[in-house]
């Protein structure tokens, strides 16, 4: 029978040829056995190695020097030491990375006789470890990301709470400023109608009153009653709900035709000056009301510095390309700022500033509206305002007006005749006080008036036989229409009638579109005023026919 | 603070004068298994592991204290302390022998005598200095150590990849001696092989033997002289022992070296010349 090809296997093949290498030394290290695997695995001669050099000398620097100190000592504690990781120097000049068994050969006395070391090739293993700890490094630079986005994620939080408690306490605040506003409107209109009632009594006592002596009262009435009026109206800008005429207009201009106003505001040791930016774009704001505002602020900074310093009025353009401050502008808009060098002020005034009546100046020497008016205009106005403030540094209030792609325009002066001819006039107004006093005024001055109290009475006034030259109406009055839809019914039916409107509440004109056509009287008005309006108006119609 | 727990130290043997007996680099107290109980019938030998190594306490382990071998000698000489040995001997093997000579020189009343095995003041050849190593083979060494490529550490895959809270385990399934922890192994290594102490050589007033290896890579015959000749009244003895570690390979010759320095010594201090 033929022999198995594995049989004719001898020792001195497996010793050879094994998968292995395989060496022996003696206890000094010196090589005096190897087998062709080892050779093979390093790219070596026997002849080079076989009793010429130890078997530490074929190990790397650093495998030399473990080999030394941790090694040889346990070697020779133990007798053995298994798959120990060295680096084995090919002839070729690489090194290799190796498995080491090293088994020490003992004579009965326990003197070691030579030892026996399996080398096993670990180029895998190497990589594999290589591999190991790149995933490694890989996994605690993930963790250090982790760790560090974790910290973000707090810092985020607080950041996002911190804005969230802010944004609770602007809306709390502009609810509070909000109550308050519905609050001043109802007081202001009904105050208005008193004044307008003291204004009529006035003028009447005027007209009727022969002793001369009573001018001086009078005069002094009638600036009580301007006075009053122009409380009136800062309150209904407070309240948004004066009625704005907004227009197109150029900051600079504004400020130039102001320049003498503030120049007065000012005093000795204070400086003022002015940064505008060039270009700045058209806005559309009440010019009046911006006037106001901006004297506000200067009076307001001048007071804040009663040692003397410094009023920075500034002007800027502005883009906010996602939603800004509490009020969350949008858009184009120009800023106007006003600063002081002032004494500041503490958080918690800064909390009540827009409030009406709030004031932190001496009794008698500020009414606590500059700002109200100021934010009041600034938010009918579809703009924003800022303050900061610091105690001991200064305080810098900042008006931020939307941008228009209109161009401005200049206002034409209007020119109003002098001689009064009568006429008849249909006057709608439902306070009695009011009525009464109009009513009496014009008929002194030769017209015929008639009046109704509600819109369904001045709707069967007008279609009646008689003949009107004008219609004077309030435009909130009681009735299924207010004075505006009169109005316009009346000129349906008689397109050559005159109309004057007048309102001291004026929420409900503001956007109303077609306003421009009438003539506009804001209450409490002067009736020398409304009666120049009146002449004015039945006049432009009778001037045709003449 | 208990020291002699910190160090694992071990005392046994009778005599008037102490022989502590300091590890190197690689091993611990077990190095000295072959030499120190020749001389315990005539000294009071101390045994003890550097702290990271063998069983001492790894809790109590400061990288920043063992950054330099200063702070190696610090324990010594707080051991010193703790047992009262005064003009005792030293024996020192390898980074050890470093080790004794700046303990020796900062408080000279504990040593009177150091036996400095296969020592060396600096590896990295320098300044005309023959060291033994060029400084990329020292880099070299410490990157392979770093990198867990040399020894057992690496060779069990878990330990790269965790096994944070028993690393000494890939150790303990083959070995029974010189255990060390892989971490504090590693850092210790750097100060070893960075370590320059030549300056102190000039400073040491004990009596000195410097015991040479042949063919020792660690500490070639160069180094050992150097130490012999900048140490003032040091002895110096080449032995027939091959490699770095005499007192295993050789115990016997150790041995015989170290006894026939001290009874010279004692003659010396007795008077005969």
């Amino acid at each position: 029978m033929k022999p198995e090809p594995f049989c004719d296997e001898t020792a001195e093949e497996l010793y050879e040829h094994a998968p292995c290498g395989y060496l022996t030394t003696l206890p000094d290290g010196l090589v005096v056995r190897v087998n062709k695997t080892f050779l093979s695995m390093l790219g070596r001669k026997q002849e080079d190695i076989l009793s010429k050099c130890r078997f530490q000398d074929l190990l790397s620097i650093g495998g030399r020097i473990y080999s030394e100190t941790h090694l040889m000592p346990l070697l020779r504690m133990q007798g053995f030491v298994r798959e120990v990781a060295l680096e084995l120097r090919c002839g070729t000049g690489g090194k290799l990375p190796v498995l080491v068994n090293i088994e020490e050969k003992r004579d009965s006395d326990g003197a070691p006789i030579c030892n026996r070391i399996t080398v096993f090739d670990a180029t895998d293993r190497r990589k594999y470890e290589r591999e190991l700890l790149e995933a490694r490094r890989k996994a605690e630079a993930m963790a250090a990301e982790l760790s560090q986005l974790n910290a973000t994620l707090e810092e985020r939080i607080e950041r996002e709470v911190a804005e969230r408690l802010q944004a609770e306490e602007a809306l709390r605040q502009s609810q509070k400023l909000e109550a308050l506003g519905q609050l001043t409107g109802g007081v202001a209109h009904d105050f208005n109608n008193l004044l307008q009632a003291l204004s009529g009594c006035l003028h009447m006592i005027e007209k009727k009153a022969a002793n001369e002596q009573i001018g001086p009262l009078l005069q002094a009435g009638r600036h009580a009653v301007e006075r009053g009026a122009k409380l009136t109206r800062q309150l209904l800008v407070f309240a948004r709900r004066q009625a704005l005429r907004p227009e197109a207009l150029d900051v600079r201009d504004s400020l130039l035709g102001m320049s003498n106003l503030l120049g007065h505001a000012m005093r000795q040791g204070v400086k003022f000056e002015t940064a505008l930016e060039p270009d700045l774009w058209p806005v559309k704001v009440d010019a009046t009301q911006l006037e106001v505002a901006l004297l506000n602020l200067t009076v307001n900074a001048r007071d804040a510095m009663p040692q003397g310093g410094r009023i920075v009025l500034k002007a800027r353009n502005l883009s906010f390309s996602s939603p800004e401050g509490p009020e969350k502008l949008l858009g184009d808009f120009v800023e106007i700022s006003v600063a002081d060098e002032g004494t500041g002020m503490s958080p918690e005034v800064l909390d009540r500033v827009f409030e009406p009546f709030f004031t932190t100046k001496e009794v008698g020497k500020g009414t606590g509206l500059g700002l109200s008016q100021v934010y009041g205009f600034a938010r009918q106005s579809q703009g924003g305002i800022r303050i900061e403030s610091a105690v001991g540094v200064g305080t810098t209030v900042s008006i931020l007006m939307p941008r228009t792609a209109e161009r401005p325009a200049a206002i034409a002066e209007t020119v109003l005749p002098d001689n009064i001819r009568g006429g008849t006039v249909l006057l709608l107004e439902d306070d009695p006080v009011v009525s009464a006093v109009t009513v009496s005024a014009l008929e002194s001055f030769g017209f015929v008036v008639t009046h109704a109290m509600t819109a369904e009475e001045a709707l069967a006034a007008l279609n009646s036989c008689a003949s009107f030259d004008l219609l004077l109406a309030d435009v909130i009055v009681p009735g299924s229409k207010n004075g505006l839809d009169i109005a316009r019914e009346a000129r349906r039916m008689k397109p050559n009638l005159s109309v004057i409107l007048v309102s001291g509440y004026n929420e409900a004109i503001t956007g109303m579109s077609d306003l421009e056509e009438f003539t506009f009287l804001e209450k409490p008005y002067r009736l020398e005023k409304l009666v120049k309006a009146i002449c004015e108006a039945i006049g432009e119609k009778a001037q045709p026919q003449e | 603070m208990d020291v002699l727990a910190r160090n694992n130290v071990k005392v046994f043997g009778s005599g008037s004068r102490a022989m502590v007996f300091a590890h190197g680099y690689g091993c611990d107290q077990t190095m000295w298994r072959f030499v120190a109980p020749a001389f315990a019938e005539t000294h009071r030998i101390v045994l003890f592991d550097h702290v990271g190594c063998g069983a001492s306490d790894l809790e109590a382990y400061d990288a920043e204290k063992y950054g330099t071998l200063s702070g190696y000698a610090e324990d010594v000489l707080e051991i010193c302390a703790a047992l009262d040995i005064t003009d005792g001997i030293f024996v020192g093997h390898s980074v050890s022998a470093m080790i004794g000579i700046l303990a020796a020189n900062k408080d000279r009343t504990r040593f009177s005598d150091l036996v400095l095995v296969g020592p060396s003041p600096c590896y990295v050849n320098k300044d005309g200095y023959i060291g033994g190593f060029a400084q990329e083979d020292i880099d070299d060494l410490l990157e392979t150590l770093d990198d867990n490529y040399l020894g057992w550490s690496s060779a069990i895959a878990p330990v790269i990849m965790g096994n944070a809270d028993r690393p000494e385990l890939a150790q303990e399934l083959t070995n029974s001696f010189c255990r060390t922890d892989p971490e504090i192994s590693k850092h210790f290594a750097h100060v070893t092989f960075r370590a320059d102490n030549r300056a102190d050589l000039q400073n040491v007033t004990a009596r000195t033997l410097v015991l040479q290896c042949s063919e020792d890579v660690i500490a070639p015959y160069d180094v050992g002289e150097y130490v012999h000749r900048m140490i003032p009244r040091s002895r110096f003895v080449m032995m027939n022992a091959t490699g770095h570690c005499p007192n295993l390979s050789a115990p016997e010759e150790t041995i015989t070296a170290i006894r026939s320095f001290l009874m010279d010594q004692a003659a010396e201090t007795r008077g005969e010349t």
